[in-house]
């Protein structure tokens, strides 16, 4: 609970928030919350360990031995996550997968983060038949479930884990076009456009000043909201054969590789899951973190 | 009202229109020749001429296109490349398997997320409120292939409860049906525990217990009620992600499904299935989309006027739509 | 005050929430006494703890975080803190009723106008939905709604009518203690007029106490016949309203007047005065009196000591000891 939902609080702290203390504010509430600092706290873990993957990992993510194919976990010392049906180091594997599924999921949301915006912002604030023109096609993405519409994508670019990164990419644009499109809606109508308008304001500098900010937060809200979603979607696609080829280590290829082997060494298929679960779960706690950040009134 | 529902369906075919065009051109964009395909790769090069004469492949896209619309309008969906089997009765022979794994999902993951949602709600920061929320947003982090994954292994392999695959039987359903209700659950319960609490803090809550109305009446009758329209929009969205879901846990547990079709034939480049295939389940999304809306009105009465107005204004414009 | 039939008695009333940032007090030790039949203004700047009294009184102060920490509150000799929350709900809608200030958010908008008075008269009286109905019909009548507006829903009505809807809620069950917390702030002026001689008109005829809370002196003046200043959590003047109009002794409440606009000040060219600076923060109240760092009065005595309540003349309070002197 905090000053600012206080039924008193809001003349009585008086003090006008320019756009530093906000930001100051922002951050002092992410603070407080202990799960988006874990969150955090896991994701840099996590990036460290995808960047330098190289020199944490045993072994390369393609170094067979089949002498040692098919050990569990536990059983020797060198490989303490077991190895695969061809002799690879799952811990290394997994390892390299971080960097993999890290570099992956971003890029698949910042290329949605990028056309949505570009889409959406053009319709929003220019409107009439252009907004129209956008806003039908966004419907027609959304006609069918994403993941039949990355499927589809990804098929025809032809497999390969790039590919299928463009297909989510693409599959998640009518999501922040409608964001940003809304943002940019309710923000025009907003007695301060027309006050910065009364004193003369060009259009950009309008853009820029006014309505960037506000349309800033739930951007960053459902970009970290999107970013769990796509690495998951990535993986989808690879399990199903149409995104990472072997022999690269993605997560969702490590899961249809074990299937195979499920009976007798399911671990093969258990522990790339549990590394999607724990990285997914990390950058969820922090956006919901996130959220309750930028907008507290939604947190109690 | 009635008129506004014809005016809905009307708008749902340029959507449909678009996307089957726009399925249709990134299939065939996609590198690979069909005839070839069939024929296989050691076909004489005029035989795979020949075929693509008579598919029609040799056509311009537009073409193509408009003689493809031209058909389904009189419910011919053309012969799949792989089977040489028509397409609509392949599509609806199987369909009936993926919308009851839909449904079973959704039913899922409506009763286990709505009352979880609905109680993490009203007992904001207590241990029923924290240990949901953070089980949620595990499953929200799970990805639905791996937990199909996760249940086959610990339910068919390890306790031999249920079985691995096949659709044949109700039990076979309830693994497949769990994998998506699981994932879809969790959202449920996020989604709905954040619309009750917002709804709680509005002030007509703050004016029912002016009244003195029991806590229990506040809750049921006019948080809920109004809670009602965005957790219905939520299930609605989630309805069509459960059918996207279907797509891939029917990989998973071997279900003869739309799902499972549709994969192997957009890797076998079968155009007709897909596109079939395609129309089929944007249909099923725009119905539901509808049916939702229609809900709507059937709850909130400023939905109503609004509908009404609509409907209102197309008869005075002269039923331009 | 005379106790010639005291309906409400508050005395020592304190208030807090508790927040990660530190206790908000609220309100602290307010004491004031309602007779039946008169209306008290609770005048102050937002966020001085005019609600808070109000919630206070009515047991709607949200409970985490807030608390009645100390005081005491009585109706008609019941006493109103530390219920059962059953006890409170028979109270509430029955004995007290209050009313807030937004109209366009008060209503369920799912529910039909005379669905929602009706509701509080099933509550609280042993009658049946068809006589419910009747006497919702009534009701709405005698707020000046056509009462074949019924079963309409909120939406369809203006932000006035909605509050006359409001109102209407809230005297269905003819209460003994009205408490308005700024009904007519979010309405147009002229509408604020209807609603306000509306609410006087009801208040006579069906005898209620009323409780206004509001920032706007012309208001009190039409409606109050006793008022209380607050300021920061605390009562620093009360007494009838020919007191604190005619002989203000605060100097806050000499500021308030000051900073009115008015014809004639405008004629002499004066500028508006408003007070300067702003509300203290309520979990960092400064020491001494609360008033003093915006005070143009103000001595080295004024930050050192907590000011206590003088009595000016028989019923006229002041918390500030150069009433006499200002």
């Amino acid at each position: 609970m905090n000053r600012a939902t206080l039924p008193i609080a809001a003349g009585a702290l008086g003090h006008p928030l320019r756009n530093r203390g906000k930001l100051r504010e922002v951050w002092s509430r992410i603070r407080r919350d202990k799960a988006a600092i874990g969150g955090l706290i896991a994701l840099v873990l996590l990036g460290l360990v995808g960047i330098f993957a190289n020199q944490v990992a045993p072994y390369g993510y393609d170094d067979q031995n089949i002498p040692v194919a098919l050990t569990a976990p536990g059983v020797l010392r060198q490989y303490p996550l077991g190895t695969d049906s061809v002799g690879r180091d799952m811990l290394s594997r997994l390892i390299y997968g971080t960097r993999v599924s890290l570099v992956a999921g971003l890029s698949a949301t910042a290329i949605a983060t990028f056309l949505g915006m570009l889409l959406g912002g053009i319709g929003g604030f220019y409107g009439g038949k252009l907004d129209n023109a956008i806003m039908r096609v966004m419907d027609i993405l959304l006609a069918v479930p994403g993941i039949l519409l990355a499927i589809a994508v990804a098929a025809t670019l032809g497999p390969g884990l790039r590919n299928a990164v463009v297909a989510v990419g693409i599959a998640a644009i009518p999501i922040f076009a409608r964001v940003i499109r809304g943002s940019i809606l309710s923000v025009r109508e907003m007695e301060y456009i027309e006050a910065a308008r009364a004193i003369n304001a060009r259009d950009l500098r309008l853009m820029l000043k006014h309505v960037l900010p506000n349309v800033l937060a739930p951007v960053i809200v459902q970009f970290t909201l999107v970013i769990g979603h796509a690495i998951m979607e990535i993986a989808a696609l690879s399990f199903l054969g149409l995104g990472a080829q072997p022999p690269v280590p993605e997560w969702g290829a490590m899961i249809s590789f074990g299937r195979g082997y499920l009976r007798d060494y399911g671990y093969m298929m258990t522990l790339p899951g549990i590394a999607i679960m724990l990285t997914v779960f990390s950058i969820n706690l922090l956006g919901d973190g996130l959220r309750d950040a930028l907008d507290p009134r939604l947190k109690h | 009202m009635g008129r506004y529902v014809m005016h809905r369906i009307l708008s749902m075919i340029p959507v449909l229109l678009g996307v089957t065009l726009f399925i249709f051109v990134v299939l065939h964009m996609a590198p690979g020749d069909p005839a070839r395909e069939m024929l296989g790769s050691m076909a004489p090069p005029e035989a795979v001429e020949k075929l693509r004469n008579e598919l029609g492949l040799n056509e311009p896209l537009l073409v193509q296109f408009v003689r493809y619309i031209g058909h389904v309008l009189t419910g011919d969906f053309g012969m799949s490349y792989s089977s040489r089997a028509p397409v609509l009765e392949a599509l609806l022979s199987r369909y009936p398997a993926t919308l009851t794994l839909a449904g079973m999902s959704t039913l899922i993951m409506v009763i286990i997320g709505l009352p979880i949602g609905i109680m993490s709600a009203t007992r904001q920061y207590s241990l029923l409120d924290r240990l949901p929320t953070a089980v949620a947003l595990m499953g929200v982090s799970m990805p639905t292939f791996w937990i199909g994954m996760l249940l086959v292994l610990i339910f068919a392999l390890h306790f031999r409860w249920l079985p691995a695959s096949g659709f044949s039987t109700p039990i076979h359903w309830i693994l497949p049906a769990f994998a998506i209700g699981f994932n879809a659950a969790a959202i449920c319960m996020r989604m709905t525990r954040s619309t009750v609490l917002e709804v709680i803090r509005q002030d007509f809550i703050r004016t029912a217990r002016a009244k003195g109305q029991s806590e229990h009446r506040v809750l049921a009758h006019h948080a809920l009620k109004n809670a009602l329209i965005p957790i219905l929009t939520v299930v609605g969205i989630q309805l069509g992600r459960n059918l996207g879901g279907a797509i891939v846990t029917e990989t998973v547990f071997s279900i003869p499904g739309l799902g499972y079709y549709m994969l192997q034939s957009i890797l076998a480049r079968d155009y007709p299935v897909v596109q079939g295939g395609v129309i089929f389940i944007a249909v099923t999304f725009s119905l539901v989309n509808l049916t939702v809306d229609l809900l709507y009105a059937l709850i909130d009465p400023r939905i109503r006027s609004q509908y009404r107005a609509m409907s209102k204004k197309k008869t005075e414009k002269g039923g331009a739509a | 005050m005379s106790s010639s039939h005291t309906l409400l008695s508050v005395k020592d009333l304190t208030i807090h929430y508790v927040t990660g940032e530190g206790t908000v007090q609220a309100v602290n030790q307010v004491s004031f006494a309602l007779e039946k039949g008169k209306t008290l203004g609770l005048v102050g700047e937002t966020g001085a703890g005019k609600t808070t009294i109000a919630l206070g009184i009515i047991g709607l102060v949200p409970n985490p975080p807030g608390q009645i920490v100390g005081g005491s509150i009585e109706l008609d000799g019941e006493n109103l803190i530390g219920n059962r929350e059953s006890v409170m709900r028979r109270i509430r809608g029955k004995k007290i009723s209050m009313i807030f200030q937004d109209p366009m958010t008060a209503l369920n908008p799912i529910d039909t106008v005379g669905e929602q008075i009706a509701e509080v008269l099933l509550l609280h009286e042993k009658i049946s939905r068809a006589e419910a109905r009747i006497k919702a019909i009534e009701v709405l009548e005698r707020v000046g709604i056509s009462g074949e507006r019924y079963d309409e829903y909120p939406h369809q009505f203006s932000g006035g009518m909605k509050q006359r809807v409001v109102i209407a809620i809230a005297l269905a069950c003819n209460p003994e203690l009205l408490i308005a917390d700024e009904p007519t702030t979010a309405l147009d002026v002229t509408i604020q007029a209807q609603v306000l001689a509306m609410m006087n008109r009801l208040k006579d005829e069906l005898q209620t106490s009323m409780i206004m809370i509001t920032h706007d002196l012309g208001i009190v003046a039409e409606m109050c016949d006793e008022i209380a200043v607050i300021y920061a959590g605390e009562i620093v003047e009360s007494g009838t309203l020919a007191h604190v109009f005619d002989e203000t002794s605060h100097p806050y409440t000499k500021g308030l007047f000051n900073s009115l606009p008015s014809v004639a000040a405008a004629a002499n060219r004066n500028r508006l005065a408003p007070i300067p600076g702003l509300m203290p923060d309520p979990i960092n109240l400064p020491t001494g009196c609360r008033f003093s760092p915006r005070c143009p009065l103000k001595e080295d005595r004024c930050e050192r000591a907590v000011q206590e309540l003088a009595e000016v003349s028989p019923g006229h309070r002041v918390r500030c000891w150069k009433w006499n002197r200002g």
